[in-house]
């Protein structure tokens, strides 16, 4: 069966505790829940979830979702997202299943990248790195104003923005991903191959608006 | 008082002769005798119970630091683990609300906890285990969060179609084709069946596949069509139904019109077997088949002239056809095929299986090919053809089936996996000569389970 890998990267630097932490726990839980009902993403979708603070570390390996556990999120420390876009690079190369002649690989992965604030590492290293795996749709939010949206600009076309950080706002965001997996693994059951731009996802709620 | 009564009072403070004696040996007049005690035991008290209490939160600590992780299990599907606590440290252990979820929860006198049953219901929970520590203490609570998934099989929906859609067509269809015992001999029959996809179920979304048998008693030819409309193209399932009904009848019409000369050919060439033999041939079978596809892909153009702002791609489907007629050298199958699906010539006893069609497969799914392309016409040799002494069965199916049983192109290859497709149809389907019921058995068989592969689902076969 071809698996429909999905990355949350997400930001918990220190500028992340308190409620935005607990609103991205919260956001995961809600996320998985809904999906497990879902029959297409049920079967097909699986989840790995890679943090950055003063480090980058796959908290949650690609899991699928039927045994996906919540991991403990804790905030603390810088925003390395160069160290985690090559983390997650080298992750993906491991985890993501290729096509061979008898098997079909896995669909391009689903990345979704969360942050509150500017890099502190090398960016640019990580998104060379990036740049080297094979992705299918790649959407980075910007979460209130402290993270720079033309810098998250130079990772992907795809970028979104929350007004605020608060547990109301990060809630809707991840609702969104979660129909927006459900909307990919439809897509791909349905042989109609993976969704490349956001205007194939579903719309975003109110909260969280497109970054032209 | 008198003076016994004073001896009286002072050695009632506490009954016990050497504790009186050490607090007057201590100088502590008689009126700070009772004050003193009683705060020696309420400042005491408090720290017992302070230290109790410490001890308590030690113990919920390393139970806490335990990280006690339940795996999630499956609604109606057998859920079983274990973990261990430490039962020197803590008593009376209970799971509450495992029953509620009929889950048996059950510790060993070494306290090894086991939770056991049948999940009842689907989502996430949240398990309370319930523990004493130190005697005198309140029971301690520990939340333990357990998930359950739904029943996959339970997530699918079966919607109706809308009644008022262009171009309806029944969720699914079988067919049987008798073919009578001919010289006291049973005769191959015919038996296709198929069925709307669990994925187009959800969406209520109609079957977009297609199919149409037939067999000619008077000239002995079978036809066979299977089409898979594009699950994106709109009025793909009139596409497949268009491609199956004028391909057959193109077909069945040239053959019986034209069909001796084509008997006559492949004759000649069973005889040789030369290059110069097998040239007649070819232009008969190109057309029959090739011309039948070619009035398909006609008849498709008239439909969407027929459709206001509908375009070509609308129509989007596969094509997969084939005739065949036994000779007395053997049998004759020829094929013509448009995109994925497969086409294959399949004996039990054979060491290889002989495939009648390239699928049209690119590295991603949506890129095969499809009929409403002109350039198919040109792009490559579409049609094979095979004599073989006999065969078990002769398979058209479309990729809702060659999928799940084969994955890949190269799998297609393989006699095993043909084994195995083979095995599960005859487990349900009894493929008996002149076995009517065999249509709505593969019409049930077409239910099989196979994660991630929910797509409308067509086979038919001369077995």
């Amino acid at each position: 069966m071809r698996r429909l890998p999905v990355y949350l990267l997400l930001d918990t630097s220190g500028s992340m505790f308190g409620e935005p932490i607990e609103a991205v726990k919260n956001g995961v839980q809600v996320l998985v829940s809904t999906l497990r009902q879902d029959p297409y993403a049920l079967e097909t979708a699986y989840l790995s979830i890679i943090t950055f603070d003063s480090t980058a570390q796959q908290v949650t390996p690609l899991t699928e979702l039927a045994a996906f556990q919540q991991p403990n999120l804790t905030a603390s420390g810088c925003t390395a997202l160069g160290e985690a876009l090559s983390l997650l690079t080298r992750k993906a190369d491991q985890e993501v299943t290729k096509t061979t002649m008898e098997k079909k690989g896995d669909w391009k992965p689903l990345v979704f990248i969360m942050t509150d604030g500017e890099p502190t590492d090398d960016l640019n290293k990580g998104i060379a790195d990036f740049k080297k795996g094979k992705w299918g749709m790649v959407v980075a939010c910007a979460a209130g104003s402290g993270a720079n949206t033309d810098t998250l600009k130079k990772i992907t076309e795809c970028v979104v923005q929350l007004d605020t950080a608060d547990s109301a706002t990060i809630k809707a965001f991840f609702k969104w991903v979660s129909a927006s997996v459900s909307t990919s693994s439809m897509k791909v059951d349905d042989g109609m191959g993976e969704p490349t731009g956001l205007s194939e996802l579903p719309p975003p709620p109110p909260e969280v608006n497109i970054v032209v | 008082m008198n003076r016994q009564q004073r001896h009286n009072s002072r050695r009632q403070i506490t009954n016990d002769p050497l504790l009186d004696r050490l607090v007057r040996d201590a100088g502590i007049p008689d009126a700070d005798r009772e004050p003193f005690i009683k705060w020696i035991i309420d400042s005491h008290w408090s720290e017992f119970k302070e230290d109790r209490m410490n001890r308590r939160n030690i113990i919920e600590n390393d139970i806490k630091a335990l990280g006690i992780r339940l795996p999630n299990g499956t609604m109606n599907k057998e859920y079983e683990t274990s973990f261990q606590l430490p039962a020197d440290r803590i008593s009376g252990i209970a799971l509450l609300g495992a029953d509620e979820l009929g889950i048996e929860f059950s510790v060993s006198d070494d306290g090894l906890c086991s939770l056991k049953g049948i999940p009842a219901k689907s989502g996430d929970f949240t398990l309370t285990l319930r523990y004493r520590t130190v005697d005198g203490e309140p029971l301690s609570e520990l939340p333990i969060p357990i998930a359950f998934n739904p029943d996959p099989r339970s997530l699918w929906v079966a919607r109706p179609v809308p009644a008022d859609i262009q171009f309806p067509k029944a969720d699914e269809d079988c067919d049987y084709v008798c073919v009578k015992e001919f010289d006291g001999k049973p005769q191959k029959d015919i038996v296709a069946a198929s069925k709307r996809g669990r994925s187009h179920a959800q969406d209520g979304k109609p079957r977009d596949d297609d199919f149409r048998v037939s067999f000619n008693p008077q000239n002995g030819w079978y036809v066979l069509a299977v089409a898979d409309g594009a699950g994106s193209a709109k009025y793909s399932r009139e596409g497949s139904r268009i491609a199956c009904t004028v391909a057959e009848e193109y077909c069945k019409t040239y053959l019986a019109e034209r069909g001796h000369l084509l008997e006559e050919a492949v004759g000649k060439y069973a005889a040789v077997r030369s290059n110069e033999a097998l040239q007649p041939v070819v232009e008969k079978v190109h057309e029959a088949l090739f011309k039948g596809a070619t009035e398909a892909y006609r008849a498709i153009c008239r439909r969407k002239d027929e459709c206001e702002s509908a375009v070509l791609k609308d129509f989007s489907t596969t094509l997969l056809l084939a005739i065949c007629r036994k000779f007395s050298f053997g049998w004759f199958i020829a094929s013509f095929g448009v995109g994925d699906g497969a086409i294959a010539i399949y004996d039990k006893n054979a060491d290889a299986v002989r495939l009648l069609n390239e699928p049209d497969g690119g590295e991603f799914a949506g890129q095969t090919r499809f009929l409403t392309m002109e350039s198919i016409f040109r792009d490559r040799t579409r049609i094979r053809m095979s004599i073989v002494p006999d065969f078990t069965a002769l398979m058209l199916m479309t990729d809702g089936i060659s999928d799940p049983f084969f994955e890949t192109d190269a799998n297609l290859a393989r006699k095993e996996k043909w084994d195995a497709l083979w095995d599960s149809i005859t487990a349900d389907v009894e493929l008996t000569d002149d076995n009517r019921a065999a249509a709505c058995q593969l019409l049930d068989w077409l239910d099989f389970w196979s994660p991630g592969n929910h797509d409308d689902r067509t086979i038919a076969m001369v077995y």
